[in-house]
Parts: C-alpha cells; structure tokens; sequence
C-alpha cells in the first residue's frame, strides 16, 4: 500500500468529462480546513455500511456542491489512498479498493471527505466495517419497466460483483419480446437454472451441468404451466408452483397493485423420470404458494392461505408460512405444520427461503397477497427455526422490502427495496451476523455513481451465484425456439383423492 | 445553373409542405422519439445491429419537436440522399448527368414521411447506406483500397445500420462494379459482395448478436415499440430497393450510351450521332426537354401528395396533439371537421368538451359510437389504449389509475418524456417527492423539457410548494384512497363523485356512462346532484333522459321536473318525425340527423353500441 499517496484519477472514457483531476502528482494532505458536523451528502447511501471484502468499489456522488473535492479512504492499519478532483463523481480506482479492503477484513473502513468552496471544508467520517467473510461473486437478476399488464423489453442478466461486469443470460429480444421470468438456481450453482418462457416459444428451460431441457409443464391434471420454483438440494428434484394468477388495482397510495391466486398449488417435478407428482397435502383446497427446500431437503417450506370464498377473500388473502416433511425420493408426505399465521401478524406472508444453515427463514411480509414487490408496507422478517420465533429484521426501511437471496456463507443475503426512491426497485446486499442480526445494507455498486437516477428498469429476483453461468445467450437463443418435451403427470396419483384445487379446476375446465 | 435552381425550387416546395403540412411536431407527438444525453440510455443500443444508427436518428428526431427546425432536418436529409443519388448514377455532382434519377428516393421518401409513425431512424439507415455505397465509388479509381475498404465498411455499416441497409449497399456497390468498372474490381468486388452478404450477417447472429433470425438478412423493421403503429409498406421497401435499382438502370443506360459511341463512330447515320453526342446546348429542345423533366417531377410531387396525405390520419394525431397542449378548441375543431369516426379522436373529444365545461351540452355533436367505451378506454385492453387511459384518468382524478396507465404506456414506449411528465405529475400528487425526483432527474438528461423541470424540481425538495399547486391540490381532493379499482366505468365515476363531490368532472363523466349504457334509473339517482350543478337550467341531453326515465318508468309525472319547453318540443319532434316513416328507423334515419342528430335520443336510436347489437341481433 502506498502511503500518503493522492490518487491521481484515471477517468475512463465514459464517466463525466467534466471530470478533471487537479492534482496529476502526490499532494499533500490538506492542513487547513474548516470542520463540518455532519458527513458529506453522497449518493447511493454508503454510510455506516457492512460490506465484504471482495465487493466492488463504492463509487458515489457528492451531493454537496464544491469545486474541488478530496476523498480518502483508509482503515485503522492502513493508511489507504485518497483522490482529488474537481468533479463530483467519486470512481474508486478498483485496484486500489481492493488492495484495501480485501488486505482489511474484519476491520473499519474509513472515508473522509473534503469539499471546497471558498476554502476547504472537512467532513465528518464515513465509517464502514469490512467483515472477513466474502459474498457470491455473481449475482442474477431480471431488469424490468415498471409495469401490470403489458411488456415490452426485459432480460435475465448475471453481474459480477467484485467488478462491474454485467452479461446478459437471456434477453428477450430475440424472442419477439415474450416474459422471461422466475430464474432460479440450485444453491448459488450456475450450473443448475430455472427459467420460465411465456408467449413466445413457451416452456421451462432446465439448466443441468451436462444439458439443458425445455419442457412443456402444462399437463391435463395441474391448473397451470410451472411457476414459482425451488430447486431440491439434491439437484434431482424442483418444486414448483401451479396456479391461476390475477391482479387487481387499488387506489391506496403506494399499493397500487394486488396480485392474488384464484387457486394454486405445489408440484414435485423428477428431473430423471421427467415425472409431475403432487400431494393432497400441498395440492389442498387453499392456496399454497412460493416453495422453498430445507438445505437437508427433508422440509419443504411454503406459504398458504385459504381458498377464496369471495371478492375480499379471494383479493386481500394472507398466506401463512407453512412446512410439510417430505421423503422425496419416495414421495411420502408427512403432516403440514403451519409455523406462522397470517391470524397472529395481521399481515401476508411471501418469498419465504431457507437459510443454507437450515437455522432460519426469511420472509416478506406485507399487506396482502403475496406479490410484496410493490407494496411500501412489505418488510423482510426472519424464523428462527429452532426458537420458533420471527422477528423484522434490521435491514428495513419505510419502503418495499421483498425477495431475499441467501449467499451459501449464510452471512449475507440479498434483497429488493425501494427504498432509493420509492419508484425502482434495486438489489441490496445485507450482513446477517452470527447472531442473526441483520447489518445496514448497501445497494449493489455501479461504476456511474448516478446509475440508478438515470436507469429506468427494476432489478427483480436476485439470485447469489458462486460463479458465471456459463451458457452464452446465442446458446440459449438458438435453444428455446425448440419443441419442449412435455412433461407427465404421475400415473401413481390418485387424483380423485386430492381435494386440492388443481383437481376441481381440472374438473371445471372438462366440463367446460 | 438552371439546374441548381430547379433543386433549390424543389428543395424550398418540399420544406413549405413538410413544415405546413405534414408539421414535424405531429410526429413528434405521434412517435414521442426517445433520447437521452446518458449513457445508460446509450447502452440501450449498442448490442445489436442498426443500434446506433436508431440512436442517432432520434437524436436528429429531437429536432421535430419544432416544425421547422424538424422541416429542415427533413430536408437537408433529402438533399444528402439526392446528391448522393446523383453521384451514384452519373459519378459526378455536376452535369445534368443522372440528375432525374436524383429525385425518386427523395419522392419515395417524401411519400414515406406522410405516415406520422415512421421512425426517422428508418430514413437514417437509408441514408448510412447511401453515404457507404457513393464513399466506395468515389474511391472507384484505387482498387487496393476498395478492395480494402469494402468488406470493413461493410461490417462497419452492417453495425451501425442493421442488415437492410447493408444489402442495399453490398448489392448496389456490386452492381455498380459490375457494370462501371473497367477493372479487376468488375469481378472481385461483386465477389466480395456475395461474400459478405452471407458471412458477415452470419457471423453476426451467431456470435454477437442476440437478435431475431427473422431479421438476420432484412431487418427492415426495427423492433418497434408495441405503442407505435408503424407498418411498412411497399414504398417502404421500395426506398431500400430504389438505389440498387437505380444502379443498375443507369448502369445499363450507359452501357448501352456508350455502345451506341461506338457504332456512332463507324457510322455515318446523323440520328445515332445525334443520339449521342445530345442536342446541341440551349437549343430550343433542350429547353422543352427541361421543362417536361421538371413539370414530370413537381407532378410526381403532386401526386405522391395527393395519394399520401391523409387528413383523417393526421386529424387522429392532431386531436391528440392539441389535447395534450390543452388547447380544446382546436380539438372540437379537429373532431367536428373530421367526417369519419376515430375511437382515438372520441377521447380527445370528450376530454375537450369536459375541460371547456360544456361536456353535456356538446357532448353528441361528436357521433358517440363507443356508447360509454368513450369514457373507458381501458375496458378492452390495448397497448394503444395506454396513453389515453392515462390522460383521461389524470384529468378526472383517479390518480391511481393515471399512475397506473402511465407505466403500462411507458413499458411500451420507453423513455416518453410525454408519459415521464404524467408520471411527475401523479407521483407529485400522491406525495411521492423522491420517485418524482428520480424521474424529473431523467428529464432533465433529455431536451424540450427545461421549463417543465425547472418548475417542478424544487417541490421535490420544498415539499410544501406542492401544497401551494391548484392543480396537485386539487388532484389530491379528487384522489380515491385505499379503493379496489373494478373494472366499471359507472362504478369508478361514482366512488370518485363519493370522494369529493366538487369533482364536477367525475359527476358529468357517471351521469353520462349512465345514458350511454341506457341506465336512466342510475342516472335518476344523481338527478339531484346534476340539479344542484345546474341550477338555472338542466342540459338538454339530461332533461331528454328525464322524459325517457318518465315516460318508461310509467309513473307520468313529468311535471315533478322542472324541464324546459325546448327538451318537451324535441322530445315529441322526434317522435313525431320518426311517426311520419310509421316508426321505420332505417328510412326516418336521415331526416333525424338532420334536425336531431347531435341528441341523445339520435344516439339511442342509431349510434348506441348497445342498440346496434340489439338491432343487430334482430336482423340475424
């Protein structure tokens, strides 16, 4: 490390031009300055911050005017680096930041900032803990408008957090537009995918280390194609969702949008046996919804709500969390356990995922339904498993807090908010420290300090990867065009036995 | 020099039509083209073939928000394809040489640009490809560096262009060669050509590209936004089609020209070398052969006009444009003077007359065919429905509903500054201060927009100027909270009646739902309250509903409604007319109109959706 040593910024073509450095030599550190008593205004927000030690730099704008700002950033062993400069888009040279921080695990890391106007003005510390252990390097998500109904353009995209590096996996372009949604993958494997195509060149595309399927998941006795899916940890299995979807819209500000289920249900998909299997235990007359597997792949934990009887009932339910012990292998189903009521929370329970410890749950909750995306109201809470106990976590704010994504480490998870704006919806990344308190989140870094004022897309179902999805986009392009392989329904199942909804929707539609 | 100034005539008439006829500012309004001075928009482009020459085009696009400055665009383009033409087809700018084969992508494209929906970027990618095939002829005479040259700027311009164009420069660059060149190049160019034509796109879709196979060879439609109702046609196709056309036709041309030089000069035959060597100079043929090339031009002018303007194209385009720039008279003026029926011109009727307060009193001068469609646009979801959803629930109050058409409407046109304002707006009104932030910060990076910005801006940080607003205040005393939204027109009206009932707008938009869905007793139920509105005298479209409530209701105490003798003497002149064709509404149909055709009794009888089906149903 370099000590004392001014940064001299090496602009890349693209960031502002009015970027200018002042300084092209060492400087010295500024003596004489007036002393401010709060920190600068920066945007995105990152101070007080817990971030690991192979996130990419934290470059952000200054929100203070000046006409020359100096930035260092050191820790309590390191003397760090510092940039002076005349603009106000701070871009960290990612060498120097790493250098930094991934030599300073477990330590503070400390961000002084120095404004001038008439003369200098010193702001107060930004302070950030850089914790030892490291986040999933890759991290998947869909960009999407911000809409209801129709859709235009979108695409499932992997980034690489320990830089700046964004790929797309599939846009839909070559795909006349159609939705692509619901990836999902196997334990953070970007070897093992789930990936729903509608409209255009419908099916599921099942991403396996040696292949990749596609398949038609509609059959006579399920409601619906696949939906929301959880993968087994075993890699044989995916649980998946079934379910007749609407939407309503509301007046209430900040909760424009219902998403509600007339009926749904959970299915077990056999990769090997290319096998749709169910039981009456998930395939019941309320509406279950949103699974997600135990890492021992013993539990399968969801949400439920009962079936709509009205209007009201059918538009504002509340799910609870539930589990059912499962054998899946041979498909024995135990009895459910419902762990928390919406009856005691007054609220909507929604996305809930497994921790990769099997300690806790996290979940949103929020108003109604369980599309909590949209809804100002929705926070992430944890189940303690053990303690059976849930509580709101720490990394809320007053706006949308919904999806979490587990990093296989169990120490970070990534999340939706809102709450930048109250208008996109942007992925931030969270510590979740041993005794399962959750630290102030920072959202995901952009070399464009001001990225997320000028993008006018929602990040949607982040995902923590441990690497690159390696299937290009030309694959997957000349791909999904083919013919899926429809899957079957287990001949074993009784279904006049199930009293789920599937089967009297199955029932109504033959009549019809 | 008599040349130049029949160019310049030419050019002066085609700008004179654009900037009065055609108005740039329409296709600005129809189209709302994208752009803004961010690189996260710029990204937008740059991964797919014809990305950056869609970028650039609506850069120029901008320039339309101003008729005139969007008319001169238009016109220098027109110019650089004319000389670029010309220089194809004679090899020099100078001469009258290939000077009338100058004028037909200039006449395709002034045909083309009657079509308010079609993206500038179209013509700009024309224009790159031209700019490529006259760039290779003009270094015809170094054939190292053509032969160079060629394939790069062919991948260059397959990049920046998208394939059409590419093959209309690789075909009219080999045709060229092939017919021009005296040497190697004649054979190796055309080669090269073939070459390109299939490798290059090839390699394109699959290796760099995430693009459609559809569009791996002619991609002459970009992915159009759902919302722009752009459709190519045939002279689409034929601007592409008429440079290597032109090629060829005035290769032949002087293939033959100069076959027939040589004949001439083993021969003695005067009309070859008459042929050949042209009219002698200022001749009193040349000048007759100027003048019918001219009048055949400003002809096909005429013409192509005459054939491509569409008055009742540009009203729909008109309507809406003068709606959104609340000038409401003009729109009545648009929607009366226009003799057939628009769905799109309906809206902005309607929103018109509410806005002039005079909804109930003018309301059936605009033939109400959509019944109550009219004041629910979204009953029948559209991707074009979008923006006037939006518009028409923002102006009655039902922000959340604006709110939520303005997002549908930006998904499918991104980037709309139109839609970015609406969504201000509502954000502003439901107190959302920093998502209005966020979106005016996105404004600012586009043009045209500084005022709007500028006003707005600083409520987002001194929250209690919004309090200080009319029009935001008033919006928030109209706004329904904490509702479901059904799918009702008469239910929506009425909840946001319920809410305030100083939204006279939501009170006149339910009474008439009611009568465009033949409900009286709903309407009845607000009798009071348009009473109370009204307290002179009730309009005649609401006094005529009374009569009808009375008169089918049984009850025949019309006397308990203080109605006006003219409601009463219309009332029984209608039927007394529709009496005299013994109560045949086909052949009493035009007599009515005449005297009552902007009635609601005329509207029940003839133009009600509703009463249509039933006829309808009748005669099956």
């Amino acid at each position: 490390m370099k000590n004392n040593c001014v940064m001299t910024l090496k602009m890349k073509k693209l960031v502002i031009l009015s970027a200018t450095l002042i300084s092209l030599s060492c400087s010295k550190k500024i003596d004489h300055y007036s002393m401010a008593d709060s920190t600068a205004d920066i945007f995105p927000d990152y101070v007080d911050v817990v971030i690991p030690p192979n996130i990419a730099p934290l470059n952000f704008h200054i929100n203070n005017k000046g006409t020359a700002f100096r930035v260092e950033f050191y820790t309590e062993k390191d003397k760090g680096f510092a940039i002076e400069q005349t603009s106000c888009d701070i871009i960290i040279p990612e060498h120097r930041w790493h250098e930094l921080i991934g030599s300073n695990r477990g330590r503070n890391l400390f961000i002084d900032i120095y404004i001038k106007n008439d003369g200098w003005v010193r702001y107060k510390t930004i302070k950030d803990s850089i914790v030892s252990e490291n986040v999933e390097s890759y991290l998947a998500y869909r960009l999407i408008n911000t809409s209801n109904i129709m859709w235009h353009e979108m695409g499932i995209y992997q980034r690489n957090i320990e830089n700046y590096t964004e790929t797309p996996i599939f846009r839909n372009r070559s795909s006349e537009n159609g939705c692509v949604n619901c990836h999902h993958f196997n334990q953070s494997d970007p070897e093992r995918m789930t990936l729903h195509f509608r409209k255009c060149f419908p099916g599921t595309l099942l991403l396996l280390p040696d292949s990749m399927v596609k398949l038609d998941t509609k059959t006579p006795c399920t409601m619906s194609p696949f939906a929301f899916a959880a993968w087994h940890p075993g890699g044989n299995y995916l649980a998946y969702c079934v379910n007749l979807v609407h939407q309503v819209f509301t007046s209430t500000i900040d909760y424009h949008h219902v998403v509600y289920d007339d009926a749904s249900d959970l299915v077990i998909y056999d990769i090997q046996r290319n096998r749709v299997t169910t039981s009456p235990r998930v395939s019941s007359q309320n509406r279950e919804n949103m699974p997600s597997f135990s890492p021992d792949g013993k539990w399968l934990y969801y949400i439920s709500c009962p079936p709509q009887t009205n209007d009201s009932n059918r538009t504002f339910a509340k799910y609870d969390l539930v589990r059912v012990p499962l054998d899946i292998e041979t498909n024995t189903w135990g009895e459910v356990d419902t762990l928390i009521t919406s009856h005691e929370t007054g609220k909507s329970i929604s996305f809930p995922k497994v921790s990769p410890d099997g300690k806790y749950v996290m979940f949103s909750m929020g108003n109604y339904g369980y599309f909590t995306i949209f809804d100002k109201d929705a926070d992430l809470y944890i189940y303690d498993i053990e303690k059976l106990d849930n509580r709101k976590l720490e990394s809320n704010s007053e706006y949308a807090e919904s999806y979490p994504a587990w990093s296989q480490t169990n120490r970070w998870f990534a999340f939706e908010s809102r709450r930048m704006d109250n208008l996109y919806t942007r992925i931030y990344y969270s510590y979740f420290d041993e005794d399962g308190k959750a630290h102030r989140p920072f959202v995901l870094p952009q070399k464009d300090p001001l990225y997320y004022k000028k993008l006018m897309q929602n990040y949607n179902l982040p995902e923590l990867l441990k690497g690159k999805v390696k299937v290009d986009e030309m694959t997957l392009r000349n791909f999904i065009p083919k013919d899926p392989i429809q899957v079957q329904f287990d001949s074993t199942i009784d279904i006049d036995a199930l009293s789920g909804a599937t089967y009297i929707h199955q029932t109504e539609n033959s009549k019809k | 020099m008599r040349l130049l100034s029949f160019l310049l005539a030419f050019l002066i008439i085609i700008l004179k039509y654009v900037f009065t006829k055609i108005q740039p500012e329409l296709i600005f309004h129809a189209q709302q083209p994208p752009f803004l001075r961010t690189f996260v928009f710029f990204s937008n482009f740059v991964d797919y073939p014809g990305g950056l020459a869609e970028y650039t085009g609506n850069l120029f696009a901008q320039s339309f928000y101003s008729s005139f400055f969007g008319s001169l665009v238009i016109v220098s383009v027109c110019l650089i394809l004319m000389l670029c033409t010309k220089y194809i087809a004679s090899g020099s700018l100078s001469g009258s040489k290939g000077f009338l084969w100058m004028f037909i992508p200039a006449i395709i494209l002034f045909y083309l640009i009657h079509d308010y929906y079609l993206p500038f970027y179209v013509i700009f990618k024309l224009l790159l490809a031209v700019v490529f095939i006259t760039s290779i002829i003009i270094l015809k005479g170094r054939q190292t560096l053509v032969l160079i040259l060629f394939p790069l700027a062919g991948i260059l311009l397959y990049y920046l262009a998208g394939s059409a164009s590419f093959m209309t420069g690789l075909l009219s660059v080999a045709l060229y060669f092939a017919f021009q060149s005296e040497n190697r190049n004649r054979f190796v160019i055309p080669v090269i050509a073939v070459l390109c034509a299939i490798v290059i796109p090839f390699i394109a879709y699959t290796y760099c590209f995430n693009i459609q196979r559809d569009n791996l060879w002619f991609s002459f439609m970009p992915p159009f936004p759902l919302a722009i109702k752009y459709t190519a046609d045939k002279m689409h196709y034929f601007l592409f089609y008429s440079i290597p056309l032109i090629v060829l036709v005035s290769s032949i041309h002087d293939r033959a020209f100069r076959y027939l030089k040589r004949a001439a000069g083993k021969t003695n035959r005067k009309v070859l070398k008459t042929i050949v060597e042209g009219p002698a100079k200022n001749t009193v043929f040349q000048t007759i052969m100027a003048l019918v090339g001219g009048t055949t031009i400003i002809l096909c002018v005429y013409i192509v006009s005459a054939g491509a303007y569409n008055q009742h194209k540009k009203n729909i385009v008109l309507a809406d444009y003068y709606a959104e720039n609340k000038d409401w008279k003009k729109v009545i003026d648009v929607a009366l003077s226009d003799p057939r029926y628009d769905k799109y011109i309906n809206f902005a009727y309607n929103r018109a007359i509410a806005n002039l307060g005079r909804f109930s009193e003018n309301y059936f001068n605009y033939p109400q065919l959509s019944g109550s469609d009219g004041l629910y646009p979204d009953k029948v979801i559209a991707a074009q429905i979008a923006q006037p959803a939006c518009d028409l629930y923002y102006e009655v109050g039902y922000i959340s509903e604006a709110m939520h058409w303005a997002y549908e409407a930006q998904t499918i046109r991104p980037y709309s500054s139109r839609i970015m304002k609406r969504l201000v707006m509502a954000n502003l009104i439901e107190g959302r201060y920093q998502a209005a932030a966020t979106l005016l910060f996105i404004l600012k990076s586009g043009f045209h927009h500084e005022t709007f910005v500028n006003k707005y801006l600083p409520y987002t940080i001194d929250t209690s100027l919004a309090s200080k607003d009319p029009e935001i205040m008033e919006k928030r005393l109209f706004m329904p909270v904490n509702e479901v939204t059904l799918n009702d027109a008469s239910y929506r009206y009425d909840l946001l009646y319920r809410v305030s009932k100083e939204n006279r707008l939501a009170l006149e938009y339910l009474a008439m739902t009611y009568l465009l869905d033949h409900k009286l007793a709903g309407f009845m139920e607000i009798y009071p309250d348009l009473k109370k509105v009204y307290k002179d005298k009730l309009p005649l479209t609401y006094e005529l509903a009374v009569i009808l409530y009375v008169l089918k209701s049984g009850k025949h105490d019309l006397h308990k409604y203080d109605l006006s003798e003219e409601s009463r003497r219309i009332f029984l002149d209608f039927n007394k007319t529709l009496g005299k064709f013994n109560k045949d509404k086909k052949a009493a149909r035009y007599t009515l109109q005449r005297s009552f055709g902007n009635t609601y009794l005329f509207y029940l009888t003839y133009l009600s959706p509703l009463a249509m089906k039933t006829e309808n149903t009748h005669e099956k």
